[in-house]
């Protein structure tokens, strides 16, 4: 064989090897087609079906939307701004007009990356892909579901025209911040209709879709900017706009509505509405019946909320030296909840420091240690079943007591000191440990657990002595509920989020009743909310009183062991209101001195920069005395009365009980 | 000819060149580029689909939201139909006698002021004092803060459980109606044919009426005020009591009494309920008439 002949025989074979090659890849291709047509989903029509779903609504109390979930917001093309569906259409697909359903080039030119790059992947979807996708498939990557994925493109392409297909697209890509669709992102991120989007904000909103969390424009508002410099790059690109155009857009500042979405100041609040309605109604009616949801939250009230706990927790970072910056768990964190006392009604909540950061509802799911916010259930505990009042002289002395079984209990007071004999309500006021162990060891620790439930307390209370200090967990809204127990002189209003719900078409099907039961006696009561007032007025929480809030109100400071939670618990007669400050991680809550930082110092600010403004035009309302109460002078010490100008301390008592030593239960120890 | 490997390279091209070579080449060719440019395999392919579409499963995720949507649908309206039945039922109830019968334990309807005033009015006196006495209820409604009135019957069923709301859905005044007062008055509402051996509870416990009011008589006003709960309805009977009978059975702290008159000459029965601890200590006197040195013993 000559040199020529044995060239052209090898070439021969390697033109029948790709011609093999080629026709095997023809008919593995058909034999996949065929697998893949086998299951292939049925194709909606029309295609719009696809929104049906009625979305749940979520309204404030004020009638102001807060929320929309499920569902779309279905929008025709004339109303989404041209330059929103050109800033799609150059991102995600520039040939979208003119393929059928798969763009080749684009698929060979990934390929060849994909090959030739090794770690890099290069996304080949064209926008009815992407649909194709979005309706039918899970995000499990495999070569037969993209198959399938092309062959219903081809489909969708074959039965529907471009601004349909494009119409479906926009009306159902998510973009993060629960919006689904480009109107409910129009008012999500710009509280403002799709079709009067600028380019700017076009831009923005077409370049979240690839990844709505990484580009997230309000927690990470640099990475949107470069992915929505990206986008304009690519409308140049293409020729939708001209250069100079893409510099002026890309300068704008992007000028978000305030929170992720209005939704955002209230999201702990909002969750804990949707865990309600989902125990109640199951998930099925809640994401897709279209519900329409009227609750408890005052917008107002909340943003003022967010508002106290943002500014607090950065006084707190400069006051401890921690930083802004932290991640959650390391972050010095807080939590508020706002109760309306004569309804039980939910009017505000803070679960942490930034929703967005951490979900965690520190308001509702956390339990931590109240501490001395608990001593309320002991006095009242004490008073009811050992008939002694504020005036009743105890003494502040070590106390050793015996515990079956165990070895004996020694609280200690918070500084260490003990300051001898002082009526009850002094006590209270100046939360004195060894006292609260006293009357604990006298009423018992059931009588305690009795008047916490009572009030409203749910979370598992252990019934030994220490509960009177505190040591059995709580979370934040329970407090606050269970203290509007004591501004309604004892009738309890369970709290509540969600007023009424209707169906789509506005039929009710669930309302509130807001009834109260008289769980406390009302004399009692108000003896307690009397010491309480002492402790805003001059007691652990007269920084509310410096701080400039000046309506009565009464409450209850809380530090724990180690300075692990600051608590401050107060009401006024119409809100109940609970704050709580801590680390996620128990670290103890220290000053850059190192030292600890009370209820009194960390909590009860929060506490008063949001009542101060929440109760803003308020008129003076006092806590109404019962029949039967009588108010005397006396001496802090002894007890005994005193002339109204001796400088001595008011106490609220039972009319007929005289105050002093003279009174059956007058001296206790 | 048999076939032989070409020898040269212008054999080979001249093979190339052959008809029947060329022309599959080119077919292939006009193929490739026609689908390049025309995309006829994505057309056949897309139309092919849509033809087999409706055949096809109805899969995939947005078929799974379709029928969550439809069972969350069909949920709601399950949950507005019986609330709208129930509404339905509570405006049509004539007595709280009805209303409570269509109530299941722990279920509730809404009313309105005015069906409530309603039914309030048709209550008899002793439920009716009750709950709440007119007074008492008229101090509320000329209030005028009472906007509807919520009313439901306990998870237990032995009550009804009436809230007086205001626009905000807040409770005014919360009255409790016990179920076994509606019974009473609506037992006592019907004057049976027959004696009182035709209730096997009264068996062993019928006495004279005339001994039965002595005893009666002799008790303190609070106790005898327990025992007929209902005087008036006893004086409207058209006839002379002649025996009193006294059931065996407890229900909720009452006991039914029975009290056999001559109706034109006819025996009739009356059922009421007496307050147990009352009843109890009439029957020991009937039963034990020595012990508190008055009457004379013996049954009927």
């Amino acid at each position: 064989m000559t040199f020529g002949a044995a060239w052209i025989r090898r070439f021969a074979v390697l033109m029948y090897l790709l011609l093999g090659a080629g026709a095997l890849g023809v008919v593995g291709l058909g034999g996949a087609a065929l697998v893949a047509v086998a299951d292939l989903p049925r194709v909606p029509s029309p295609l719009s079906r696809i929104i049906e779903a009625p979305p749940t609504e979520i309204f404030a109390a004020t009638g102001e939307r807060i929320m929309l979930l499920g569902g779309r917001e279905f929008v025709s093309l004339d109303r989404v701004a041209p330059s929103f569906l050109q800033a799609v259409v150059a991102t995600e697909d520039h040939r979208f007009w003119n393929h059928h359903g798969i763009d080749k080039l684009r698929i060979v030119k990934a390929l060849w990356i994909t090959l030739a790059r090794p770690g890099r992947v290069e996304g080949a979807s064209t926008i009815t892909q992407q649909l194709a996708k979005n309706l039918f498939f899970s995000f499990e990557r495999s070569w037969l579901r993209k198959l399938r994925e092309m062959l219903v493109a081809l489909q969708i392409e074959a039965a529907y025209d471009k601004r349909t297909i494009l119409e479906a697209y926009v009306n159902q890509i998510p973009f993060g911040a629960r919006a689904y669709g480009i109107e409910q992102a129009s008012r999500t991120y710009f509280n403002k209709p799709a079709m009067d989007l600028t380019l700017a904000q076009s831009a923005l909103l077409a370049g979240l879709p690839k990844s709505p969390t990484y580009y997230n424009p309000h927690r990470h508002p640099e990475r949107a900017k470069s992915r929505q410099r990206i986008v304009l790059d690519r409308m140049v690109a293409v020729g939708y706009i001209t250069r100079q155009q893409a510099d002026a857009a890309a300068a704008a500042p992007l000028e978000l509505v305030e929170g992720e979405s209005r939704a955002g100041s209230g999201s702990y609040f909002i969750d804990w509405v949707m865990r309600e309605l989902e125990q109640q109604f199951g998930p099925d009616v809640v994401y897709h019946g279209g519900l329409r949801v009227t609750t408890t939250l005052d917008p107002q009230m909340q943003r003022i909320a967010v508002e106290a706990v943002q500014r607090s927790l950065a006084r707190l970072d400069e006051t401890m030296g921690t930083s802004t910056e932290a991640p959650s768990v390391e972050a010095v964190q807080a939590a508020l909840a706002a109760v309306e006392s004569r309804t039980g009604a939910v009017k505000a909540m803070v679960g942490g420091r930034d929703y967005r950061q951490s979900e965690y509802n520190r308001a509702v799911q956390s339990r931590r240690q109240p501490g001395s916010g608990f001593k309320p259930f002991v006095y009242y505990s004490a008073m009811e079943r050992l008939k002694i009042h504020p005036a009743t002289v105890v003494v502040d002395r070590p106390v050793r007591i015996p515990i079956p079984g165990a070895g004996d209990w020694t609280p200690r007071n918070f500084d260490r000191r003990y300051q001898g004999p002082m009526i009850l309500k002094q006590a209270l006021m100046r939360s004195v440990n060894t006292i609260s162990a006293q009357l604990v060891a006298r009423t018992g620790p059931a009588a305690v657990v009795d008047t916490a439930r009572r009030c409203g307390i749910e979370s598992p209370l252990a019934p030994v002595y220490s509960v009177a200090l505190g040591t059995s967990e709580v979370s934040p809204l329970e407090m606050a509920g269970a203290f509007a127990t004591l501004a309604t002189g004892g009738v309890r209003h369970p709290p509540f989020g969600i007023r009424r719900v209707e169906d789509a078409h506005g039929r009710v099907i669930a309302e509130h009743i807001a009834g109260g039961d008289q769980v406390l006696d009302p004399l009692v009561t108000y003896q307690l909310v009397d010491m309480l007032r002492a402790v805003v007025d001059q007691g652990t929480a007269r920084v509310i009183r410096e701080m400039g809030f000046n309506l009565p109100a009464a409450g209850k400071t809380g530090t724990t062991n180690n300075y692990q939670d600051a608590w401050f618990t107060g009401f006024t007669p119409t809100l109940s209101v609970c704050t709580w400050v801590g680390f996620d991680n128990n670290r103890p809550l220290r000053d850059s001195r190192g030292v600890g930082l009370t209820g009194g110092r960390a909590a009860a600010p929060i506490w008063t920069e949001f009542m101060r403004r929440a109760t803003e035009g308020d008129p003076y309302r006092d806590f109404p005395v019962p029949d039967g109460i009588r108010f005397d002078t006396v001496d802090p010490v002894t007890g005994r009365p005193l002339p109204a100008d001796a400088g001595g301390m008011r106490v609220a008592l039972p009319a007929g009980i005289p105050a002093g030593d003279d009174a059956p239960e007058g001296h206790w120890e | 000819m048999a076939w032989y490997h070409p020898r040269n390279v212008g054999e080979y091209l001249w093979r190339l060149s052959a008809l029947h070579v060329v022309l599959p080449v080119l077919a292939v060719f006009c193929l490739a580029l026609g689908e390049l440019r025309f995309d006829w395999a994505e057309r056949i392919m897309g139309a092919y689909l849509v033809t087999t579409n409706a055949g096809r499963p109805a899969s995939g995720q947005i078929w799974e939201v379709g029928r969550q949507a439809y069972s969350a649908h069909q949920e709601l309206e399950k949950i507005v139909t019986d609330r709208i039945a129930n509404q339905r039922q509570a405006r049509e109830s004539a007595t709280f006698v009805d209303l409570a019968e269509r109530l299941q334990p722990g279920q509730g309807a809404m009313l309105s002021v005015d069906h409530f005033r309603r039914l309030y009015l048709d209550l008899p006196e002793a439920p009716a004092k009750e709950m709440a006495g007119p007074l008492r209820l008229l101090e509320i409604l000329s209030q005028g803060r009472c906007d509807r009135v919520y009313v439901c019957k306990n998870t237990a069923g032995s009550g009804l459980t009436i809230h007086l709301l205001d626009r905000g859905n807040q409770v005014i005044e919360t009255l409790d109606l016990p179920l076994h007062l509606l019974w009473l008055s609506r037992e006592s509402a019907v004057l049976h044919d027959g004696r009182l051996e035709q209730w096997p509870d009264f068996q062993g416990s019928i006495y004279p009426a005339e001994r039965f009011f002595r005893e009666l008589g002799s008790l303190p006003e609070e106790v005898r005020a327990a025992v007929v709960v209902q005087p008036r309805r006893l004086l409207e009977i058209d006839g002379a009591i002649v025996r009193v009978g006294i059931s065996n059975q407890v229900s909720e702290g009452y006991i039914r009494l029975g009290f056999e008159a001559l109706v034109a000459g006819v025996p009739r029965v009356l059922m009421v309920r007496g307050r147990e601890w009352a009843v109890w200590q009439v029957q020991s006197r009937l039963e034990h008439p020595g012990a508190n040195g008055a009457g004379f013993g013996g049954r009927s």
